[in-house]
């Protein structure tokens, strides 16, 4: 199967053999450049070429944004389409001070031709779908707690007349025993409300720790699951080396073995020969 | 002044130079003595701080490499390249781009995409406070590059080198575009935590910039992706929102501070949410661009005034 690296080179290749066929592109500097030497309509006609590239390309955006099943894509699309979008409305202030401007050869009539144009071109870039409007869509209401069924919220309101339905639990007047206690209430209350601040900001920090690392871990698993393939086969490469290891050193020993036992009986004969020979 | 380094180094230059082509007593070229030539050349151009031509002697080890069909080594060797024209003064942003990109193709003909991608990274590193512009192309290469690998997972870290480089660089918009870009590659590698972050970044920045119908825009795109649909930033974006529609700066503050979220963004988009609103733009215009007159939730243009007589 062709690599990444195989096709590139043969594109390259190809490109290289056919370069003279090819459109010659140029970056937006070097179109910037050629048009600030320009003069009047030339002008004008060179700036309205780029803009026109760049309306073209906008409504291809705009075009495959309708087709574009993933909503994460439509969206990157839709940006780029606002902020080519941004581009142009820039572009066309620059094009109506480039076609007012008088030089030799431009007529009356050229430059309401050409301001006809800026404003067509307007239209145009304005039509362009780029997914904005004008409200935000409404806020989903959370559901209901985790236990299911509806609480009661019972409310005891300083500020209601005291023996009404809202204000059932106090008397006509506060003593000083309840009216510190009250007080001693919303202090605790206060300092509930404070631990709890607390530990909500540390369950958020926990939260993020624990979405990154998960990201982390998701991101090393296909690292470590090639470092494993690789382990594998060095595995069963160093088995494969031992027990041909193995075999050698059997065959070397076995074989050193027999010329060493050789060697020691020539030896043997041999004293055994000049202790008869000197007997003898 | 040359030294005795500059001398050396062109002493192995000459030499590394004949190596490259046959001669009479050599009827081959010699490669892999050119290329130790080269780099030794290199590093002593190097130790007498001649960049210009340590460059030079780093692209023709690299050239010697590819005639060997070495390319993770020429690939090397073209980084170490692009390293030493980012010192060089004064900067040329375009050849240290061009240079990055050889190296960048390098490693992909050595079929190691995500290296060469990387090596991209590198090089903006290097460039990102002398120069934002070729240190944003860079990244955007990058991320691209990744992107056509069908490697996104990896995108992350330089998703949000480039979201960094172009707040740093104040181009607010391009900021958000470069967000909502990482929010997809993050939907596609299926991190979702971090695809929650940057679609609140990217609205953080577009408010910032004074564009509420933008940053709206991206809200009514975005708000229904799972990751971001039941997630706390979807709360403070939609709450941001709500108080730049009523033009209400404290309600903006509030927004901020109160959320559980705004603070473990990236730590340049943390410090502009703390900044809005921003000053230089004023908030009932940008309210009013908003379409701040109709009531949330309705989408349709409602006639002012109707006349039932």
């Amino acid at each position: 199967m062709a690599s990444a690296g195989d096709l590139l080179a043969r594109a390259d290749a190809l490109l290289k053999k056919y370069d003279a066929y090819l459109p010659k592109t140029e970056t937006t500097a070097q179109v910037e450049e050629r048009i600030s030497k320009l003069r009047g309509t030339d002008a004008f006609a060179a700036m309205l070429t780029n803009s026109e590239t760049v309306l073209e390309e906008l409504i291809e955006k705009a075009a495959a944004v309708k087709s574009e099943r993933n909503r994460a894509t439509v969206a990157t699309l839709n940006a780029e389409v606002r902020r080519g979008k941004n581009y142009l409305r820039g572009e066309l202030p620059k094009l109506r001070k480039v076609a007012r401007v008088k030089s030799a050869g431009t007529t009356e009539d050229d430059v309401r031709a050409m301001l006809e144009i800026v404003d067509n071109l307007e239209d145009r870039v304005e039509a362009v779908a780029d997914g904005v409007t004008r409200g935000l869509p409404p806020q989903k209401k959370k559901p209901a707690g985790g236990f299911g069924g509806t609480s009661t919220v019972v409310n005891i309101s300083s500020d209601a007349d005291p023996g009404s339905s809202a204000n059932p639990f106090l008397n006509m007047e506060q003593s000083e025993a309840s009216e510190a206690f009250r007080q001693e209430f919303e202090a605790r209350k206060a300092k509930q409300d404070k631990g709890l601040d607390v530990i909500s900001r540390g369950l958020g920090v926990l939260k993020d720790i624990g979405g990154e690392m998960q990201e982390e871990m998701r991101r090393q698993q296909p690292i470590t699951d090639a470092i494993e393939d690789k382990l594998d086969s060095v595995n069963a490469d160093m088995r494969t080396a031992n027990s041909r290891l193995k075999e050698a050193v059997t065959k070397i020993r076995s074989t050193r073995k027999f010329c060493m036992d050789a060697i020691l009986i020539l030896v043997v004969l041999g004293v055994s020969l000049t202790i008869y020979k000197t007997v003898a | 002044m040359s030294n005795t380094n500059e001398i050396y180094a062109k002493n192995l230059m000459k030499r590394a130079d004949a190596r490259m082509k046959p001669s009479l007593m050599r009827w081959k070229p010699n490669y892999d003595e050119a290329i130790e030539l080269y780099e030794d050349a290199a590093r002593a151009y190097r130790a007498s701080n001649n960049f210009k031509m340590a460059c030079e002697a780093e692209e023709k080890s690299a050239d010697a490499n590819v005639r060997l069909d070495n390319y993770w080594h020429a690939g090397k060797a073209l980084e170490r390249a692009t390293e030493l024209l980012t010192k060089c003064e004064p900067l040329d942003g375009g050849a240290v781009l061009q240079m990055a990109e050889r190296a960048n193709d390098a490693y992909v003909m050595a079929n190691r995409t995500q290296v060469g991608a990387e090596s991209l990274s590198r090089a903006a590193r290097l460039l990102e406070t002398s120069d934002t512009k070729t240190s944003a192309a860079l990244l955007m290469l990058c991320v691209e590059n990744l992107q056509e690998d069908g490697k996104d997972v990896y995108a992350s870290d330089h998703h949000k080198q480039l979201g960094a480089t172009l707040v740093r660089a104040e181009r607010y918009q391009d900021a958000a575009e470069a967000c909502v870009k990482y929010g997809a590659s993050c939907a596609r590698a299926g991190q979702m935590n971090s695809l929650a972050k940057a679609y609140l970044s990217a609205i953080i920045a577009l408010l910032y910039d004074g564009d509420g119908v933008g940053a709206q825009a991206t809200f009514n795109d975005v708000h229904e992706l799972p990751g971001f649909d039941k997630s706390e930033e979807r709360e403070t974006a939609y709450r941001l929102l709500t108080a730049y529609r009523a033009a209400d700066a404290d309600k903006i503050k509030y927004a901020i501070e109160d959320s559980s979220c705004a603070r473990f963004l990236d730590i340049v988009f943390s410090r502009l949410a703390r900044k809005l609103p921003n000053p230089k733009h004023e908030l009932g215009a940008v309210a009013t661009k908003m379409g701040a007159d109709l009531p949330t939730g309705d989408t349709t243009d409602e006639d002012a005034g109707d006349d039932l007589t």
